[in-house]
């Protein structure tokens, strides 16, 4: 085993630590397969999929912010504000491009007031994203009141999310893999990517160093707005309806997904291999436990527990490593 | 004495008795204000019915203010609220008796509070995003425990915590007043309070002077949670139902009052009085929005940007300062 994880790492340039996440995945996938009987099947897979990808998406956007050592806890708000304001544009008439590049900016200018409150103004930032998202959240109620309709009747807009390739695989799949590949290589090929690494690891330090430090944590901020914005499009476009309630359990399941997958709570350490395996056990986890007959709000609980359980497993393994 | 020294300490010394009067007069003034626009505002019915029904946010408010000050925050206090409440109507409701049942309740918080405490200070990991795993965990029982409904807790005695009254006051005002003036000394003129506020102004010197941060630590977080529960007693006593939305949200005019009350997010400081009148503050504007007709989403829009504003004019006050 020990030798497989070095070769596994230098292959790779992935940490080892998501090879034993996908090793409990596996055991995961079996256990639920001999338990239920629905669970081992295409058809479920596929609904697998297309939910946990837009859960990914929103997870590798609030990856980066966390991997600079700040947080973003207004992704909730955010999914939910733009999918109601999509319903919006669809009754103005407004072109699909045009909705979505609105949205996307929406998003970014969000991450941006973000950045600005915690990097410019300097609030603790897990105080200002929780008075964003809640702004957010209830601007998405009001406006779902005063326009009155949550349907969009739109078949180009629903191709967006709901098409499948050869009828099999879920084409938010694809989008979810591209976004992770290109976020991959950013953060291992480019200047930018470094820096995150760099500045998670300690502000201070790479600020002296000669990275602008405030700047790389305001970037991060507007991707992790972006990247939840573009979540809303694709969930909104998949069920054909926008409304406030849409956004709710995403900004705790993309911080769980991402602890679970490795990365370090100060930041500074984690990697992207290991948070695609978490996104695959935590949608395994919550769909597996609804078919054994378990009410929905279980995954509440499943959810905070793998938060605790991993930051704990995280600290120690740390602690270990730093020890040897 | 030269002349800077002369200005920094009459500065420090404006800036030391005022906190506690501007709020005093920012409420005075609220209160004023929305009772001109609103006679529904200004009955003795609704400002009586406002603050019995603030007292439970009083109550949370003064534990989360202790454990801001040892440097902790605690986001799980509204989840509690709830669990609390529909652990002791669940246990009433399968026949315990209604002291067993309300032990479970507070057993419940305490437990979870000991769990926040455990792993944060073991691990040393950021308090908010612990308490956020915890607040999911506490939610999700909440609501497997009830399906999502209420449970109806008709009961005298439990009902006497909220609703009952001694001579004109209401009980529950006697509880949170007794409260915040003892824990007020327990915070200011106790050694119990000032290693707490050392512990949260830094903690590496506490250490080596040698506090045991970590116990003290403990000791708040778990106060805060045990607050946070009974709570939660008190909300399932003003309704008589135990449910999972009790507290649901009610993080953020806590934290805004104790906030506004004086405390620094970074810890050391704080003022349990301070946090009541902030408390007060936020019942005027929630209560005074509602008597304008102001709808409830609206409402959760603002507590966000009440939230916002408090804390980024107090960054800035603090920046100025140094």
């Amino acid at each position: 085993m020990g030798r497989l994880k070095a070769f596994f790492e230098r292959v790779s340039g992935f940490s080892a630590n998501g090879l034993q996440l996908l090793l409990v995945y596996l055991v995961m996938v079996v256990v639920f397969s001999l338990t239920t009987s629905q669970y081992f099947s295409p058809t479920n897979f596929k609904l697998m999929a297309s939910n946990f990808s837009i859960g990914g998406i929103v997870a590798l956007g609030v990856f980066f912010p966390m991997l600079a050592g700040v947080f973003d806890l207004s992704l909730s708000g955010v999914v939910s504000a733009v999918s109601v304001l999509i319903v919006m544009f669809f009754n103005a008439k407004l072109p699909i491009p045009l909705i979505v590049l609105i949205c996307l900016s929406i998003g970014c200018a969000v991450g941006a007031l973000n950045g600005f409150l915690t990097k410019v103004v300097g609030i603790n930032p897990l105080i200002s994203t929780i008075g964003t998202g809640s702004v957010l959240g209830g601007l998405a109620k009001w406006i779902s009141t005063a326009i009155g309709s949550e349907n969009i009747y739109s078949a180009a807009f629903q191709r967006i999310g709901s098409t499948f390739l050869w009828k099999q695989i879920p084409l938010l799949l694809i989008y979810m893999i591209v976004l992770y590949v290109i976020a991959a290589l950013v953060l291992r090929h480019t200047t930018f990517g470094r820096a995150i690494f760099a500045v998670g690891g300690s502000f201070e330090i790479a600020r002296m160093a000669g990275v602008r430090s405030a700047r790389v944590q305001f970037l991060t901020y507007m991707i992790s707005g972006g990247m939840a914005a573009l979540a809303a499009i694709l969930l909104t476009s998949q069920l054909a309806s926008g409304r406030p309630e849409f956004g709710s359990t995403f900004t705790l399941d993309a911080i769980a997904v991402c602890v679970l997958g490795g990365l370090l709570l100060g930041g500074g350490k984690g990697d992207l291999f290991g948070l695609f395996v978490a996104v695959l056990l935590l949608g395994s986890i919550a769909n597996g436990l609804i078919m054994l007959g378990f009410p929905f709000q279980i995954r509440f609980i499943v959810t905070g527990s793998i938060l605790i359980v991993s930051i704990v497993i995280n600290e120690l393994r740390y602690r270990r490593a730093r020890a040897a | 004495m030269n002349d800077a020294l002369i200005v920094r300490t009459a500065a420090k010394r404006r800036a030391g008795i005022p906190t506690t009067l501007i709020l005093l007069i920012a409420l005075a003034a609220l209160t004023g204000g929305f009772a001109a626009v609103s006679k529904d505002f200004y009955s003795s019915y609704n400002l009586i019915s406002m603050v019995t029904n603030m007292t439970f946010l009083g109550l949370t408010a003064i534990g989360f203010c202790i454990n801001l000050v040892a440097g902790e925050v605690d986001i799980s206090i509204g989840a509690n609220i709830a669990l609390t409440s529909c652990v002791t109507a669940f246990a009433y409701d399968v026949g315990l008796p209604i002291g067993v049942a309300i032990a479970c309740g507070l057993l419940v918080g305490a437990l979870l509070g000991s769990l926040n405490a455990l792993v944060i200070t073991l691990f040393k990991v950021n308090s908010l995003i612990v308490t956020l795993g915890t607040m999911s965990i506490a939610q999700g029982i909440a609501y497997t425990m009830t399906h999502g409904l209420s449970i109806l807790i008709m009961e005298d005695t439990l009902g006497f915590f909220g609703r009952g009254s001694v001579g004109p006051v209401p009980f529950p005002i006697l509880v949170l007043a007794v409260l915040t003036i003892l824990f007020t000394i327990l915070l200011n003129s106790t050694k119990l309070g000032r290693t707490v506020k050392a512990v949260g102004s830094n903690p590496r010197v506490a250490f080596l002077s040698g506090i045991r941060v970590n116990r003290v630590k403990f000791f708040t977080i778990t106060l805060c949670a045990v607050m946070a529960s009974i709570s939660g007693l008190l909300i399932a006593s003003l309704s008589a139902v135990g449910m999972p939305q009790h507290g649901i949200g009610q993080e953020f005019p806590i934290i805004s009052a104790v906030i506004l009350g004086g405390a620094s997010l970074s810890g050391g400081r704080g003022s349990v009085i301070g946090s009541i009148i902030g408390i007060l503050i936020m019942a005027v504007i929630y209560n005074g929005l509602v008597m304008l007709n102001i709808p409830s989403y609206t409402v959760e829009m603002i507590r966000g940007i009440i939230l916002i504003l408090i804390v980024a004019s107090y960054e800035i006050r603090d920046r100025r300062r140094r």
